[in-house]
């Protein structure tokens, strides 16, 4: 795991833009082929909410398909090349009613953005959709539309159904799509380079409606009849609430500038706060900011893109939250549009104190000399907490923890003590000793003497 | 319920008892209450109490208070300066674990507790300490941040303020663009009852934060018309901050807007636009640290969002109004604030020459529609003989007199009456002794206002009604400053009320002795 330190990263990175460099050359129109479709999304108190999602069934290099093949909410993030002026979205429609795809702030192919009217009971022209839809499935014959976009610019966008809006973008049909000026570098301006990206992609679910449409209870004359009664219950980040024990989101090295997309597509409007840090706004909607805004907090308007970028200057866990403070999941609290934000080394210096406890810890000897340690817990039949050596070395590549707070490791003539400094969410640091006890067992093993806090 | 009305009455009572006195002594108003420690070391004990709100709601609260005082809401706005190393040890006296938490503090370190989500938190009982230092200048807020979709809707929400090093007690922040005269707190917030019902009942179980509907809205913790009252006022014990702006004019006026709930409230400040210098507690500069609030945006109403904080100058001069705000008569000297766009005039104006022009850019400077006062002198202003006109544009840059020995009176000085003014004659506009228009009441009325003016200062003289006119000694004139969202003008469903207060601006003639800021500053070890 050492191996995979930031040098190593970085040299593979370099060859993925060489080898899109190289490739880029020979396309320059990206594509994609979508596929709207139905899935069925879990949330942490159990329920089982149905969605309408995008799939990337296939993409014309270099487009690249995340999650090939996979119905996703939001779905797959759609990545335009710096180098490439035209996206094109080939739509497949397995849902029961037709949709489309709009990119408000991209301009597409005018003569294709028509609105498409149907006739009401009472005679009259009412618009439907924004641009031209795929039909509705019928049978086994899915409909298909296709979206040309010419002259796309760089920025964060969201892509979303132009049809029936109030309905199809709450179930689920919407997505990020971005493009960037250059490798690194988000617009046409030094203010906006970064060495790492976080997308920070909100959304709501009205499980109210969620149900009337797939138990076929929505539409007129039936149950629900439209969306005004609109009370969201859960608030989504890039899909999910947060729930106990979710993952960290890795937001690169201490003074590295990384950029984060806060895109919001539900139809509230939403203050997330950097907890700790500050943080400089670029952009809004896609639209270059002539000065940066430095603040902790964003107004981020329904429907809204913004670009933010973060310089922390010390690794941690910093907490972005919804200041409107959406953070149940239905009733429960602990939940909602909150992330973490893990400032730190790729190969992470930080334990996992909720399960599975384990420790990956880079040391510092008297020396100066940088070695690695990881432990792991292993449940014994004592009280006292054990730890097993599992890996141990010295590091040769210091890049790989730049980010961490270094143990340190000393030898009083009969005992090996290792003395651990841990980050938290919260960023309220503990310290764990360890002390090293003989074993006959062939292993190494270290006994937990102290945690300066009781909460482990 | 024969109870709760008897309750209310005698609280409007007791209220309208004690605008009269605010009315007559305006004592223990403006600038920003809160508490300051000499050690810099805070404790806040989170306990629960009730808060009273004006159309007899009586809720359930949690809040911080000061040691060991009664729960206050907000909590005790903390008072720094720059580079105070800061100690808060958070007490816990409820029944569910509790936070604070600072945003825009960078590097809060929390020690004791267990861990939370976003930070150390207090378990029912206990004790965390929390330690920052405050090393930029600004308008911040702290609030808990444990559950807070539940706990800042019940109240654990307060404002900090950091002064600067340079010119604490004049700027907001190390730069002169910040400059202030007065000022005052807008800590904006709201509340759904129902959800303290479930919890004073012990059925915090039974709160769904996604169906808060609020219908209770506050500055400061009170609701219009407590913003008006005195603070501390013994009829609101755990509500110790009011609101009632008050400035002269032409002063320079720092209004600390804080987004303490879950809605953002826009907030309206009548009278003018405000200046918006920083957000978050970081002036609005194209070069951070250098070139000043330089970025500053001109708004009439600010969205004050969910825990963002905004600093705004606002200021107010009666400039461009039409109006004479000093009450003076066309006899009185002019005072040098008066004159607005000022030029030479380009051919004679007298009683054969009825028009005159100006360059086209000066004249871009002098009312487009409107007739208008110009004063017109020349040699040295004011040492010569003038004379007050009425003007109009006729077309382009020409302007007609409209009126002239009619309510207009020549102005004399040294015994000479000006009256023909050649080419070259300076010409300025003003707004010199013309009355602000105000309908007096009549004398038989019963008004139910203390705050008639009756006064020269922006209004005009006459007899009031018996035993009227006494109320507002200053000559104050009112602007209402109020979210716009005017739904959040009542309190639960009654009207008027809300989120609310009265700004008043006062005559700068300094006869008129000029009012103290006189916050109510607890101090503690
Ligand atoms: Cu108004």
């Amino acid at each position: 795991m050492r191996k995979r330190s930031a040098m190593n990263i970085m040299k593979r990175i370099l060859l993925m833009m060489l080898f899109t460099l190289a490739v880029s050359g020979m396309a320059s129109a990206a594509t994609f082929n979508l596929r709207a479709d139905v899935i069925t999304k879990a949330m942490p108190d159990g329920a089982v909410i149905t969605m309408w999602g995008f799939a990337c069934d296939s993409a014309t290099a270099p487009a690249v398909c995340p999650n090939q093949g996979v119905v996703t909410v939001p779905g797959p993030q759609l990545v335009v090349p710096s180098n490439d002026n035209t996206l094109t979205i080939n739509l497949t429609n397995n849902l029961s009613e037709p949709v489309s795809i709009i990119i408000p702030g991209q301009q597409q192919n005018v003569t294709a953005m028509t609105p498409v009217k149907f006739t009401d009971s009472q005679g009259r022209k009412r618009v439907m959709s924004f641009t031209n839809q795929a039909a509705a499935k019928t049978g086994s014959v899915s409909g298909t539309a296709a979206y040309t976009w010419n002259n796309v610019r760089p920025g964060s966008f969201i892509y979303q159904s132009g049809t029936h809006p109030a309905v199809q973008i709450q179930m689920g049909l919407y997505g990020a799509m971005k493009k960037d000026f250059a490798t690194g570098q988000a617009y046409n301006s030094s203010s906006s380079q970064y060495a790492n990206e976080v997308i920070l992609f909100y959304s709501e679910i009205d499980s109210a409606l969620h149900s009337a449409v797939a138990t076929g209870n929505y539409g007129p004359g039936k149950a629900v009849t439209s969306t005004t009664h609109y009370e969201p219950k859960y608030f989504l980040v890039n899909g999910e609430p947060f729930s106990a024990g979710k993952a960290p989101v890795l937001a690169g090295l201490p003074n590295q500038n990384t950029l984060i997309r806060f895109m919001n597509i539900g139809l509230s409007d939403l203050t997330p706060l950097l907890q700790g840090l500050y943080m400089n706004i670029i952009s809004e909607d896609g639209n270059l900011l002539r000065y940066p805004r430095n603040q902790y907090s964003v107004i981020l308007a329904a429907g809204k893109t913004i670009d933010a970028i973060i310089t922390p200057t010390k690794s941690g866990f910093y907490p972005v939250y919804d200041r409107r403070l959406k953070l149940a999941n239905g009733p429960s609290t602990g939940g909602g549009m909150l992330t973490y934000l893990n400032v730190n080394s790729p190969t992470n210096c930080t334990a996992n104190v909720l399960s599975n406890f384990s420790l990956d810890l880079p040391i510092v000897n008297v020396s100066g000399t940088n070695l690695f340690a990881d432990l792991q817990y292993v449940p014994g039949t004592t009280s006292d907490i054990m730890l097993k050596l599992t890996d141990y070395g010295t590091i040769t590549d210091s890049g790989s923890f730049s980010g961490c707070q270094a143990s340190t490791l000393t030898f009083d003539g009969s005992n090996f003590k290792l003395h651990v400094p841990l980050a938290r969410y919260s960023n309220s640091g503990f310290t764990l000793d360890l002390q090293y006890v003989p074993s006959t067992d062939g292993q190494i093993w270290f006994r937990l003497t102290s945690v300066s806090s009781a909460s482990l | 319920m024969k109870n709760k009305n008897l309750f209310l009455k005698t609280r409007l009572l007791l209220m309208i008892l004690s605008l009269m006195v605010l009315g007559v002594s305006f004592s223990a108003e403006g600038a920003i209450d809160g508490v300051i420690s000499s050690s810099n070391h805070f404790t806040l004990t989170a306990k629960s109490g009730y808060i009273d709100t004006p159309e007899g709601g009586h809720l359930f609260t949690w809040g911080y208070a000061l040691n060991n005082a009664n729960m206050q809401y907000p909590g005790p706005t903390l008072l720094l300066k720059q580079n105070d190393v800061v100690t808060v040890t958070l007490k816990n006296e409820l029944t569910v674990p509790v936070s604070i938490v600072f945003p825009g503090q960078p590097d809060v370190a929390a020690t004791g507790g267990v861990p939370g989500l976003l930070t150390m938190e207090a378990p029912p009982g206990g004790t965390v300490d929390y330690m920052f230092t405050a090393s930029q200048p600004g308008t911040y807020t702290y609030y808990s941040g444990t559950m807070p979709e539940l706990q800042v809707e019940m109240g654990l929400v307060g404002a900090i303020i950091v002064r600067p090093s340079t010119n604490p007690s004049t700027q907001a922040y190390n730069h002169a663009s910040s400059a202030y005269d007065r000022e005052f707190l807008y800590l904006l917030t709201e509340m759904d009852p129902e959800i303290h019902r479930k919890v004073s009942e012990g059925r915090m179980n039974e709160v769904d934060t996604t169906t808060f509907f609020p219908v209770n809205w506050f500055i400061n913790g009170r609701s219009l018309p407590d913003t008006l009252l005195e603070a501390p006022s013994l009829l609101l014990p755990s509500q110790p901050y009011n609101i009632v702006p008050r400035m002269r004019v032409g002063e320079r006026v720092l209004v600390r807007m804080i987004g303490g709930g879950r809605d953002f409230h826009p907030l309206h400040l009548h009278g003018n636009h405000h200046k918006v210098i920083a957000r978050d507690a970081r002036l609005l500069e194209s070069t951070p640290g250098t070139s000043g609030a330089d970025l500053a945006e001109m708004l009439f109403s600010t969205t004050v969002a969910s825990g963002q904080t905004t600093d705004a100058i606002f200021t107010w001069t009666g400039e461009n109004l039409g109006w004479d705000l000093y009450g003076h008569s066309f006899a009185d000297p002019l005072v040098s604030n008066e004159t607005f766009a000022e030029t030479t005039l380009l051919s004679s104006l007298s009683s054969n020459a009825f028009s005159t022009s100006l360059t086209v850019a000066d004249a871009s400077g002098f009312p487009a529609t409107s007739s208008f006062r110009a004063i017109v002198w020349s040699g040295t202003f004011p040492g010569t003989t003038r004379e007050i006109v009425r003007l109009k544009r006729s077309f382009g840059n020409t302007f007609t007199i409209t009126g002239r020995g009619l309510e207009m009176i020549p102005l004399t000085q040294g015994n000479v009456e000006a009256s023909n003014w050649p080419s070259g004659s300076r010409i300025a506009y003003t707004d010199h002794g013309r009355p602000v228009p105000v309908k007096l009441p009549d004398q038989l009325d019963l008004t139910n206002g203390m705050f008639w003016s009756g006064s020269p200062f922006l209004g005009t003289a006459g007899p009031l009604p018996p035993g009227e006119g006494g109320f507002n000694p200053n000559s104050g004139f009112f602007f209402m400053w109020h979210s716009h969202s005017e739904k959040e003008l009542t309190n639960n469903n009654v009207f008027p009320g809300g989120l609310a207060s009265m700004m008043i601006v006062e005559h700068p003639d300094p006869l008129i002795a000029p009012f103290a800021d006189n916050p109510n500053i607890t101090v503690v070890p």
